[in-house]
């Protein structure tokens, strides 16, 4: 059984101003007052982020910050901790602030460390806190489990992951990700951000193919290499769906070494390879005359790009790829909002090998 | 949107908004301000959003003397000084290898020859398929030559399955005959659905808010019509003067520098009908209705309704400035207005019997751009009684600066009385979207890439306010100068502007 966190240790984490729990709208209002009108308080969405490890959720403090900065938000961090022996809840409240022109807009933050019984059942103690009528965004950095509560689900209009934490075996995750997706006629919205992870990528490829000459030779690819770090298999197979349900192709998963066929009966191997560095450090797409290649250059956000094919004459160039940093993939996630679903079709391409 | 044949497949759908097509974009003008501070940031902008295709070409096409190596320094430069963004050294490379100059007059025709053979070099080394597009950044007086040998040359075809599209910068004309003939010119080169006329008003976010302030919010809709309507305010004020554009200033004036295109766009969107799409000609359409409903102007009317005036000298936030016809290269006699303020009646069902007001100028106490729709009163009952006279509601929605929309509203003041006081909800884009607005040149440069000429005007349209604005150019010309009002710098404008508007129990709003 695990042991109860330290308040001394919360205290210094950064979470703010310790508050009663009921009290922490009366304490929010007066943090206001006390502001004046030097500040102004500003709310799009609801952010709710649900952990259940300490370390993430100090460095969460820091991510609700650089957030704030691009989306106005009340952000919520929950630290659930159901192991604990004794159901307990405290709360801190804290703003954080940014200047636009001449004013100083803030974000509230509320965080909730949620022990023993309480951790079980955060929604009683947590949803009243929302501000309401705005839309709840809850990124959930813990293994999604059976079973759902549909009612705490009920809740939420997006749900946020990052596959790439859900280690070699992803798939009960997704299942439960589905699942929940479902419950309300599929309005909580999926946003993985391993999706954005390979967004630069994305417009990486597709950029390998805007030259006329190149594109001739989308449809007749037959071998596609990514190279991807010590956690980005998946991010490496979602890249690998997103070209399969773009270019039509079909899993033929039952095979010793799976392939995908194309609409014209073409096969098109693959090859997923593990080495150091970043989610994704390159691809190479090959025809039969004619390469494709992206290469990562190290410690960089840039990528290199090469089309060798006797008729481009094009030098190599450099392709930005965007930040990869976790405050970066959730801006990019709410910023893009939607319902993704070339995610859900690229997912689809690649279930079998999940 | 269908797929079309020579798309790339793995472009779709990386952004939530139609896809630009590679192509080469030739600006003629290249070596003006417009290129420098404008389009060249502009698109670096969306090079480095990833927002452009690879295979995009920037041609310069002017006089002077240049290698393509020392004008991308210069514009390395300019955009390192204009972007809105700050400049990525390995992206700025990048972007830059794919900007080339292409020196000639813009009236030889060889200079057009060795053009077409340099543009399908292009389409061959770095696959832009034989997409054009032709920015006319240059003075309105080239524009025929330009046109003309755009047209001899066969560059206004593109070859193959690709396109030739054209981007005419106003001024569309200085009148209605003038435009007219400007459109025939451009039409006699490029077809009407390949001309996209540039207002750059049209490409700023709040612009474009207005329809989905309009269209997507129940609750507006409803209360937008004479039955709710008192009147509408719609303004461009300015606190800086003619600056370097002096020599066109003189010459235009503000109806046709600022309301001939800006106000009537903004006034179309606020006015017309629920369009039946979101397609360009369905926008358009509406928009051109709202113009011919406009109420014509005869000579009386003209008179009435319009104040037109000139700043003389006088202080704009502690500082000194010298009278309109002391700047320089301005004539010293120059009946030019700077400050026009009007009254529109818009003869349609939804508008009977109220009126808009139009007011823009120049070296005003304040830099704003609004629209300001002024609800009626509650009735003269409870609360809003001789004792306690309520403030309308009023939705402004501000264009700039601090782009956003405020709703006026009456509450009660805390305490045993019941006082009633106007409280104000406001929205600032800034505040609650953070992060910094594309300039409105990257959102139209992309869609006239992308063949989406929603945001740009067509060529009844600039007509229909021509018309509208020709009546009131008519009736100057029978003024003479006792007809041009005064007012000073750093003011608000002449006090007929302010008798205008209060013949309609309404005052100008305080911006």
């Amino acid at each position: 059984m695990e042991a109860a966190v330290s308040v001394a240790t919360l205290d210094q984490a950064g979470f703010g101003i310790p508050v009663e729990i009921e009290r922490i709208d009366r304490d929010l209002n007066k943090l206001w007052e006390d502001a004046g009108e030097k500040k102004t308080r500003a709310s799009l969405i609801n952010l709710v982020l649900y952990s259940e490890n300490l370390e993430s959720a100090f460095e969460n403090t820091s991510l609700i910050a650089d957030i704030a900065g691009e989306h106005a938000c009340r952000a919520i961090l929950i630290l659930a901790k159901p192991d604990a022996p004794e159901a307990k809840a405290s709360a801190w409240i804290n703003a954080h602030c940014r200047m636009i022109g001449e004013r100083e807009i803030c974000s509230e933050q509320i965080t909730f460390v949620l022990e023993g019984d309480a951790a079980r059942e955060p929604a009683g103690i947590v949803f009243p806190h929302l501000d309401s009528d705005l839309p709840l965004c809850l990124w959930w950095q813990a293994p999604l489990q059976k079973p759902v509560d549909a009612r705490f689900w009920a809740w939420v209009d997006r749900l946020i992951y990052d596959s790439a934490e859900w280690g070699d075996s992803p798939a009960g995750s997704f299942a439960v990700a589905r699942e929940i997706c479902g419950l309300r006629d599929g309005r909580t919205v999926p946003g993985d951000l391993n999706w954005m992870r390979v967004l630069g990528t994305r417009f990486a490829l597709a950029s390998l193919f805007d030259h006329a000459l190149a594109l001739e030779r989308i449809r007749s690819l037959d071998r596609v290499e990514i190279t991807h770090g010590p956690r980005g298999r998946m991010t490496a197979l979602l890249l690998l769906g997103w070209l399969a349900a773009r270019l039509d192709w079909t899993l033929q998963p039952m095979m010793a070494s799976p392939f995908f066929s194309a609409p014209d009966g073409r096969q098109i191997t693959f090859a997923l390879q593990e080495t150091d560095g970043a989610h994704i450090s390159g691809c190479r797409f090959v025809s039969a005359d004619r390469e494709f290649l992206l290469e990562r250059q190290p410690g960089t956000t840039l990528y290199e790009a090469t089309v060798s094919c006797p008729s481009v004459q094009e030098p190599p160039r450099v392709v930005h790829v965007g930040s990869e940093k976790t405050a970066d993939l959730l801006i990019s996630e709410l910023s893009r909002g939607g319902r993704h679903t070339q995610y859900l079709a690229s997912l689809q391409k690649i279930a079998p090998l999940i | 949107m269908p797929e079309s044949k020579s798309a790339n497949p793995l472009r779709e759908g990386l952004t939530n908004r139609s896809l630009p097509e590679p192509c080469s974009i030739i600006i003629f003008g290249a070596t003006g301000d417009l290129t420098h501070r404008k389009l060249v940031p502009a698109l670096y902008n969306l090079a480095a959003e990833g927002a452009l295709p690879q295979a995009v070409n920037v041609v310069g096409f002017a006089r002077r003397d240049k290698t393509d190596e020392s004008f991308r320094a210069e514009l390395g430069e300019t955009t390192r000084q204009f972007s809105r963004r700050q400049v990525n050294e390995d992206i700025w490379a990048g972007f830059a290898g794919s900007i080339c100059y292409h020196r000639s007059a813009f009236d030889d025709p060889a200079g057009y020859a060795t053009l077409a053979e340099r543009l399908d070099a292009l389409d061959r080394e770095r696959g832009t398929r034989g997409n054009r597009l032709f920015y006319l950044a240059a003075s309105p007086d080239q524009f025929e030559v330009i046109l003309r040998n755009l047209r001899e040359s066969g560059l206004n075809r593109a070859p193959g399955d690709g396109w030739a599209r054209v981007i005419v910068e106003k001024p569309f004309g200085t009148d209605l005959a003038s435009a007219r003939d400007l459109n025939a010119l451009v039409e006699a080169s490029f077809p009407e659905s390949d001309t996209y006329r540039i207002d750059h008003y049209l490409g700023k976010e709040t612009a474009q808010n207005i329809m989905v302030l309009r269209f997507a919010n129940a609750i507006f809709e409803q209360l937008w019509n004479a039955r709710y309507i008192h009147h509408v305010q719609i303004t461009a004020s300015e606190q800086i003067g003619v600056e370097g554009r002096a020599g066109y200033y003189d010459k235009a004036g503000a109806l046709r520098d600022m309301i001939q295109n800006h106000l009537l766009q903004l006034l179309c969107l606020t006015a017309m009908e629920p369009p039946v799409g979101l397609d360009a000609d369905s926008i358009r359409d509406e928009k051109v209705k709202v113009l011919r409903a406009l109420r014509p102007l005869d000579d009386a009317a003209a008179h009435k309704l319009v104040v037109r005036a000139q700043y003389g000298a006088g202080a704009v936030n502690g500082t000194r400035v010298p009278a309109y016809r002391d700047e320089q290269n301005v004539n010293p006699e120059s009946l030019t207005e700077t400050y026009v303020a009007m009254q529109v009646n818009i003869d349609n069902w939804r508008w009977a019997g109220v009126p808009f007001f139009l007011r823009v100028g120049k070296r005003l106490a304040k830099a704003a751009t609004e629209i300001a729709v002024q609800f009626k009163g509650a009735p003269p009952v409870l609360f809003n009684v001789a004792r306690q006279t309520l403030t309308n509601n009023v939705l402004v929605i501000r264009i700039q600066p601090d782009e956003g929309i405020s709703l006026r509203m009456s509450a009660k003041v805390p305490g045993a009385a019941v006082r009633v006081e106007p409280v104000k909800m406001d929205f600032h884009y800034g505040t609650s979207f953070g992060k910094g607005t594309p300039e409105a040149y990257e959102r139209l440069l992309l869609d006239a890439m992308s063949g989406d000429a929603t945001l740009f005007a067509r060529r009844d349209e600039v007509e229909e306010a021509w018309r509208f604005v020709d009546r009131i150019l008519d009736a100057w010309s029978a003024q003479d100068a006792e007809g041009l009002a005064m007012y000073s710098a750093g003011t608000w404008g002449p006090t007929e502007a302010d008798d205008l508007i209060t013949r309609h129990s309404a005052t100008w709003r305080r911006l």
